[in-house]
């Protein structure tokens, strides 16, 4: 499947603020929301792979609407991309700050110098090097504050109205699912023994976050082919609770979960990633209803495809 | 639901005589995992009698050919214990999928009958077993079949604002011979109220050629744990070939007939689930037999 990163055809900007301390801490200020997907890790690893500094140095402020600007909402699996960007543009307006700074006291040219491990290196003369610390200092002791906001809004257009043409997303991420199930034919249950996910993520910031979203991703699209179903009683809700409204335990997850993250870096993404919210659970789905067809050589044309509808379905065609 | 006062006698005579005080106004409260999720928001009880802190109470024991389970035993207690893995394996398969593990950790075997929910597994286990419960009231102690204590429209004739169940008693098998099985069937594998659960035992005779008695369990299909008798006697005295045990998961499926249910499904599914489960709890338990299958292995 393919998906688009960020809201369809709307503008949805996001600002960030950062401001580089004498004592080399960095505070980003982002209104990204951190709903556990892990952007605050995300934002704090931007910011530090661009000036050089120790991840553990970057703090991050995040969410609060009385400190840190509008960074639009985490959905639409924009945050990595579109906040992301922000931090990384706030921090290439600090770069460019101490880069001229640095340039000048090691008397290279600006386009010279790289920045790792808390020092600014010549990039042909590594011995020639000056810390973080001490450009900081001297920009201070000539009045410059190492602070700047950076903000990103996607390259979208809106869709025509008539044609339905137009650019509704600066980037898509892209992804192929596969599950194997299993069929007992005489109660209808459903094992899903394997799933294996391939995700083009751009550039995973942070390797361990996307397995995890994708991990988890897929367990709830799991759950969306065999097991969530809202069941209405002349129009009132009978399972408003998780006691009826069933979603999978840790004892109905394959025990084979396979991640795969493939790199195609995105041009207009921070270091070249994309997003992979939405992208992870999307694909599950029909892929398990998919192999669930192929075992049974019936299509199932809505979810969750439970027991009771595979056993009508095989009586069915037994008829 | 908003109680009074809370006591937690020491012993049975203490408790009994809390009761008796409050004249039918106090209620009996072990692990408190069915009750203080009732959804009773009107009922007020005068005095909640916790009785868990009764040691005696809890306690699996086997003496000569008698187990005893204490009804303080925890599903826990009873899905780790030694002997009942030994003796009774299908019963520990079955106290181990009663709700989660903290419910199990707390919840209590007594609980479980007196609750009285068709489909318990822990009961339901028990039933294929055709235990004996002891009772206490101020009146002194009576013995009654498991089984007779259910009664016909939903609930146990237990009466939980007088009464205390002491213990569950039953005879122990012979491997040789007898064994059982638990099957359960849900919507998903852990922590759900159970579409369709069964519990069965089986005696052969000495040459193993033939059943000498069977005992089939199935709920939820009726408002207590059914028992289906016809299709107990159809097997009783009869082989064990897979054409006898297809046609007696034929008849179950009349015994039980399962209504429509808009969680556990429409009749005619929960019906064919029925002549399913039949047919593999009775394999499963022939093969248990056939193969002296003892302690609970994790699956059979």
């Amino acid at each position: 499947m393919f998906y688009g990163i960020g809201y369809t055809g709307l503008p949805n900007p996001s600002g960030a603020n950062l401001e580089l301390l004498e004592d080399g801490t960095a505070l980003l200020y982002t209104g990204c929301a951190d709903i556990g997907q892990g952007s605050d890790t995300v934002l704090a690893q931007i910011v530090s792979e661009e000036l050089g500094l120790n991840f553990n140095k970057v703090l991050v402020v995040s969410a609060d609407t009385g400190r840190t600007p509008n960074s639009g909402p985490t959905s639409a699996s924009r945050q990595t991309f579109i906040s992301g960007n922000a931090a990384l543009n706030a921090a290439k307006s600090i770069r460019a700050i101490l880069n001229e700074k640095a340039s000048a006291l090691l008397e290279v040219n600006v386009g010279d110098l790289i920045f790792k491990e808390e020092k600014i290196y010549v990039k042909i003369d590594p011995d020639k090097h000056i810390s973080l610390l001490e450009v900081i200092k001297a920009c201070n002791q000539d009045g410059i504050l190492t602070f700047s906001t950076g903000w990103f809004n996607p390259d979208t257009t809106s869709i025509d109205i008539e044609t339905g043409e137009g650019k509704p997303y600066a980037t898509y991420a892209y992804a192929t699912q596969y599950a194997e199930v299993e069929v007992d034919t005489d109660t209808g249950e459903v094992k899903v023994n394997k799933l294996i996910a391939a995700h083009d993520v751009g550039k995973a910031i942070n390797v361990q976050l996307v397995e995890s979203q994708v991990e988890g991703g897929c367990i709830m699209g799991l759950g969306y082919a065999l097991m969530e179903e809202l069941i209405l009683e002349k129009g009132i809700i009978a399972n408003p609770n998780f006691k009826n409204y069933i979603i999978p335990t840790a004892h109905d997850i394959p025990s084979i979960i396979s991640v795969n993250i493939v790199e195609d870096l995105e041009k207009s993404g921070p270091f070249g990633a994309k997003g992979v919210g939405e992208p992870a659970l999307i694909p599950t789905t029909p892929a398990v209803i998919n192999a669930i067809s192929n075992a049974l050589g019936i299509r199932f044309y809505d979810c969750p495809v439970t027991p009771e509808k595979i056993i009508n379905a095989l009586h069915n065609c037994l008829d | 639901m908003s109680f009074g006062k809370y006591y937690t006698p020491l012993s049975v005579e203490e408790a009994i005589d809390i009761l008796n005080e409050y004249e039918g106004k106090a209620r009996v409260v072990a692990g408190g995992t069915d009750l203080f999720i009732e959804d009773t928001a009107n009922t007020k009880i005068d005095a909640m009698v916790d009785i868990s802190m009764i040691k005696e109470l809890r306690f699996i024991s086997k003496e000569d050919r008698l187990i005893r389970i204490g009804a303080l035993s925890t599903h826990t207690d009873i899905a780790d214990s030694d002997t009942i893995k030994n003796e009774c394996h299908f019963l520990s398969k079955a106290a181990s999928a009663v709700g989660s593990v903290q419910i199990r950790n707390v919840g209590t075997v007594g609980g479980n009958i007196v609750n009285a929910q068709p489909a318990a597994d822990t009961a339901l286990a028990l039933l294929a077993l055709n235990p004996c419960i002891t009772i206490v009231s101020e009146k002194g102690k009576r013995n009654m079949l498991m089984s007779d204590s259910y009664r016909l429209n939903g609930g146990s004739l237990i009466d939980p604002t007088r009464e205390i169940l002491l213990d569950i008693a039953f005879k122990s098998m012979d491997h040789h011979f007898e064994n059982g099985a638990f099957m359960r069937l849900g919507k998903r594998k852990a922590m759900v109220l159970p579409v369709l659960n069964s519990s069965a035992y089986m005696r052969l005779n000495k040459d193993k050629s033939s059943i000498e008695d069977v005992r089939i369990v199935m709920a939820p299909c009726s408002r207590i744990p059914l028992r289906l008798r016809n299709t107990e006697n159809y097997l009783i005295n009869g082989g064990h070939s897979e054409d006898i045990f297809i046609e007696a998961s034929k008849l179950a499926m009349d015994d039980a007939n399962p209504r429509n249910s808009c969680f556990r499904g429409s009749s005619s599914y929960r019906k064919h689930l029925v002549g399913v489960m039949v047919f593999r709890i009775l394999n499963q338990v022939l093969n248990n037999i056939v193969n002296e299958v003892l302690p609970f292995n994790g699956t059979n």
